[in-house]
């Protein structure tokens, strides 16, 4: 049994850090957002020891939900070792006391920056994604208090006819990442810098994906088994990056999203899976046990 | 389910915290002692405190030393400690009437009840390198510090002086404090929604960052906006704080804190119909001794209240508000130095796409000709 | 006042245990949990699980009701989280007997369509959930978190309270309801969830 009282105060701070009022705020938001599916609800986000655009509101999801028996794991690009990744989860160790694992399937609470893990997750699972931009309409409006009023009235036609002209200049749509997706058929959503690869895991899944973006305040959840989809028309279909005929040089994966580098013979360009955790699983299953994620 | 170990990363931030301390003290020059810094880095360190929100000097300038002297790092630092503390009391409204001052001057009146007192100020001072202070050694600091003390002896300043707005006001030529939301909300508890309440708009722009303040200011005086501010005050000094106690009856007085408070006197408000035209007010106050954020805040707060058709960017108060904030400004344009290969990735793909379609199509118009 | 305050509540472990329930069963409509056994000593029948709902999400930045109106109840809350007492129009959270007749349901707060969040958050005293005794109601919900239909039957809801709140979901605006029984099981229903009810035949 966990001493709990002895890892309550870490480091002279709260258990997560945060005090428990900011926490209760945190969590009253977070049941109105799983609530309502794809809204966009605001709430008060205190500063953090790590700079505002780095993974403050996802941080603040973290620590407004994990417990003593939770197993973290923290990625950033998919991966474990980014020197950012490594930053959160230090504080969410040291303010905690949690285990922590690169396994995906051994996470019960994942934080993330730009991906979602490529190893199915389960009902058991929470992804917590980190947000720069909540706004799915700032491609096409700026003021928060107008996209307020434009998601209020489900008025989304600024959005298609922005796609529409898209198509008409470059003949596809031009959104790599943060593509926006309508969820439970009412809110549309940004969801989050991931690429366009992920956005339909986000679809009918069985894990809760809760959304923070700390500088902007907004929180906003995806529960499971609830839809998105991301806008489309007829004869432009929505379409997730080709790596057609790409293979990853370290596990030999050709159905995982990749980073392109530039490191082959001479200047010559490679593929890297960007899930670390993946890609190491399948190596091991090669019998190469070096670790992706540390280097 | 242990501590698994991180190698590269976790390895390459303790090695980058350590250069961090080792460019701080490299030249190997005697520590600063934090009370050096509070006492003679004193508009930095007030800087900090109003920036990160929090009246700690002490504190501040630790943060200060900490962050090598950058003061929005430092800024943050203070900013991040106020967010760990706990608030057990809301002071009562501070009364600047009751401020003991240090300086106080009018741009808009030759002279004001009580008089112009200049003050510690550089303002008629000529900007030219002291090349004295190279060689200021302590006993020539404690020989001035010991001429001061005599020549300033005996010319106590007045507890408090009127205000000239107050004058003004009473003559009829200046508008009446706006009607509306006057409970006081705190932005660092709740989420509003614009537009924000008076007392918010106020508590944003008090914890503005100087520069991005001045700036937008600046640009509604040139002539993007047109509030034409005079400056009715300007007053630095020290107020008394008091709180209520459930124990006592009375207010207890639980110390001072130095504050910089500017009234700007704006353009004649275009009356309603049938009413009397005005004067009206634009109110800044901040943290320590900061002018022209105190001044910039007067500007900004009178010209988001314009109700101008056509916005210009400082009259906007979602844009000022969303902007001014260093903590925020400072993370999210510092952010992009995180890894972004994903999304770059992405990019990437949207791009080829663009670049295949355009060969097609130039094909196919080639064929068709 | 008859309140006691309840040091044995752990602010910190206590609270988190009961948050990630709720938060589960809120993303899984019809799934029912069985929230922890506290050692807390509520006044005047109000059973402790409930109790604990409260003092997971009530504190001074909150408001609170309780139907029917019960000064014990409401004291009990103030003194333990330090949450403001409102009317059931404007309270954020209410704690209701969920087996008399409320009428007064009909006019709790849904919110805005430019805020919906602002509508309020109901904690439901039942008898059981999951039985099947004559007089309960079957729920059928269907909607975000269910795979595609998810039953339960509770006992002690008073079918008018139902009625009262579902017919006024108007989403995104409504209430979102979280029932608990005598024995800490707990069931929620947010305003996503659509519902349709009849009661078991006694």
């Amino acid at each position: 049994m966990l001493n709990l009282k002895a890892i309550e105060r870490k480091g002279g701070y709260n258990f997560a850090f945060l005090d428990e009022n900011t926490k209760r705020e945190i969590r009253r938001k977070t049941l109105k957002a799983v609530a309502i599916p794809g809204y966009q609800v605001p709430f008060a986000s205190p500063e953090l020891p790590i700079a505002r655009g780095w993974g403050t509101g996802g941080l603040q999801v973290t620590m407004s939900i994990i417990g003593p028996d939770d197993t973290l794991k923290v990625i950033d690009q998919g991966c474990d070792g980014g020197v950012n990744a490594v930053n959160i989860r230090k504080l969410l160790v040291k303010t905690t006391g949690v285990g922590t694992t690169f396994d995906t399937a051994a996470a019960s609470i994942i934080q993330t920056r730009h991906r979602i893990p490529e190893e199915p997750m389960s009902g058991r699972q929470i992804l917590v994604l980190q947000v720069p931009i909540p706004e799915p309409l700032r491609f096409v409006e700026a003021s928060m208090a107008k996209t307020r009023e434009m998601h209020s009235e489900m008025d989304y036609s600024r959005m298609w006819v922005f796609l529409y002209e898209n198509i008409v200049k470059w003949g596809e749509i031009t959104i790599g990442a943060r593509y926006p997706s309508l969820v439970n058929k009412r809110y549309l959503i940004d969801p989050s810098p991931i690429p366009r690869w992920d956005v339909p895991k986000l679809h009918m899944a069985e894990t809760l994906y809760l959304f923070g973006a700390g500088r902007e305040k907004r929180i906003y959840a995806v529960p499971p088994h609830t839809s998105v989809e991301p806008l489309e028309f007829e004869d432009i279909r929505f379409r997730v990056e080709d790596f057609s005929g790409k293979a990853c040089v370290r596990c030999g994966s050709d159905h995982t999203y990749m980073n392109e580098i530039y490191g082959g013979p001479g200047g010559g360009k490679l593929y890297v899976c960007s899930d670390s955790s993946r890609c190491d699983k399948l190596r091991a299953q090669r019998g190469e046990a070096k670790t992706h994620a540390g280097k | 389910m242990g501590y698994v170990a991180v190698t590269g990363g976790t390895a390459a931030i303790l090695r980058a915290d350590e250069l961090v301390h080792y460019y701080r003290v490299r030249g190997g020059s005697t520590p600063l002692e934090v009370r050096q810094i509070r006492d003679q880095q004193r508009l930095a360190v007030d800087k900090v405190m109003g920036e990160g929100s929090l009246y700690a000097p002490t504190i501040a300038a630790l943060a200060l030393k900490q962050a090598e002297g950058d003061s929005i790092e430092a800024s943050f630092i203070l900013r991040a400690y106020r967010a760990t503390q706990p608030r057990r009391y809301a002071s009562l409204a501070i009364d600047c009437c009751r401020m003991q001052v240090i300086r106080r001057i009018s741009g808009a009146f030759q002279d004001i009840p009580g008089g112009q007192i200049l003050g510690p100020t550089r303002d008629y001072t000529q900007r030219l390198v002291d090349f004295s202070l190279l060689e200021e050694r302590e006993s020539i600091v404690r020989e001035f510090l010991d001429r001061a003390r005599i020549e300033t002896a005996g010319k106590a300043l007045p507890d408090s002086f009127p205000k000239i707005v107050s004058l003004l006001r009473r003559e009829g030529l200046l508008e009446d404090p706006e009607e509306g939301d006057r409970t006081l909300r705190d932005i660092t508890r709740e989420s509003l929604g614009f537009p924000y309440p008076r007392s918010a708009k106020l508590q944003s722009l008090a914890r503005g960052e100087t520069g991005a303040m001045m700036a937008l200011a600046y640009s509604s005086i040139r002539g993007y906006g047109d509030i034409h501010p005079y400056l009715g005050e300007l007053r630095v000094g020290y107020v008394p704080m008091y709180i209520r106690h459930p124990a006592r009856p009375e207010p207890v007085y639980v110390g001072k804190v130095l504050v910089t408070e500017a009234e700007i006197i704006a353009q004649y408000a275009e009356g309603e119909k049938g009413t009397v035209p005005k004067l009206s007010l634009g109110y800044g106050l901040c943290f320590g001794h900061n002018e022209l954020k105190a001044i910039s805040m007067g500007i900004l707060d009178r010209a988001m209240r314009s109700k101008s058709a056509c916005k210009a960017p400082a009259e906007d108060e979602e844009f000022v508000l969303y902007h001014i904030d260093g903590i925020e400004a400072s993370g999210f344009v510092a952010h992009w130095k995180l890894p972004h290969y994903v999304t770059f990735q992405s990019t990437l793909d949207r791009l080829r796409r663009s670049q295949a379609l355009k060969e097609e199509s130039k094909d196919a118009e080639s064929q068709g000709d | 006042m008859n309140a006691c305050l309840e040091p044995a509540f752990d602010k910190v472990f206590d609270t988190q245990r009961i948050y990630r329930l709720m938060l589960d069963a809120l993303a899984r409509p019809g799934k029912l949990r069985t929230l922890p056994g506290l050692d807390i000593c509520p006044p005047n029948g109000l059973n402790r699980y409930a109790a604990g709902l409260g003092f997971t999400l009530l504190d001074s930045e909150t408001t609170f009701a309780v139907l029917p109106e019960d000064d014990d109840w409401r004291d009990y809350f103030s003194l333990n989280t330090g949450v403001k007492p409102a009317t059931p129009e404007a309270a954020e959270f209410i704690l209701l007997r969920g087996g008399e007749y409320l009428p007064e349901i009909a006019r709790v707060n849904r919110g805005t369509l430019l805020s919906p969040e602002e509508g309020s958050t109901l904690f439901v005293l039942v008898d059981a959930i999951g039985g099947t005794q004559p007089g309960a109601v079957k729920l059928t919900l269907a909607g975000p978190g269910i795979k595609e239909l998810a039953q339960v039957a509770v006992v002690g809801l008073h079918p008018l309270n139902l009625a009262a709140i579902c017919s006024r979901q108007e989403y995104p605006l409504g209430v979102d309801c979280f029932f608990v029984d005598a024995e800490g099981i707990m069931l929620a229903m947010p305003r996503s969830a659509t519902v349709q009810w009849e009661e078991v035949p006694g």
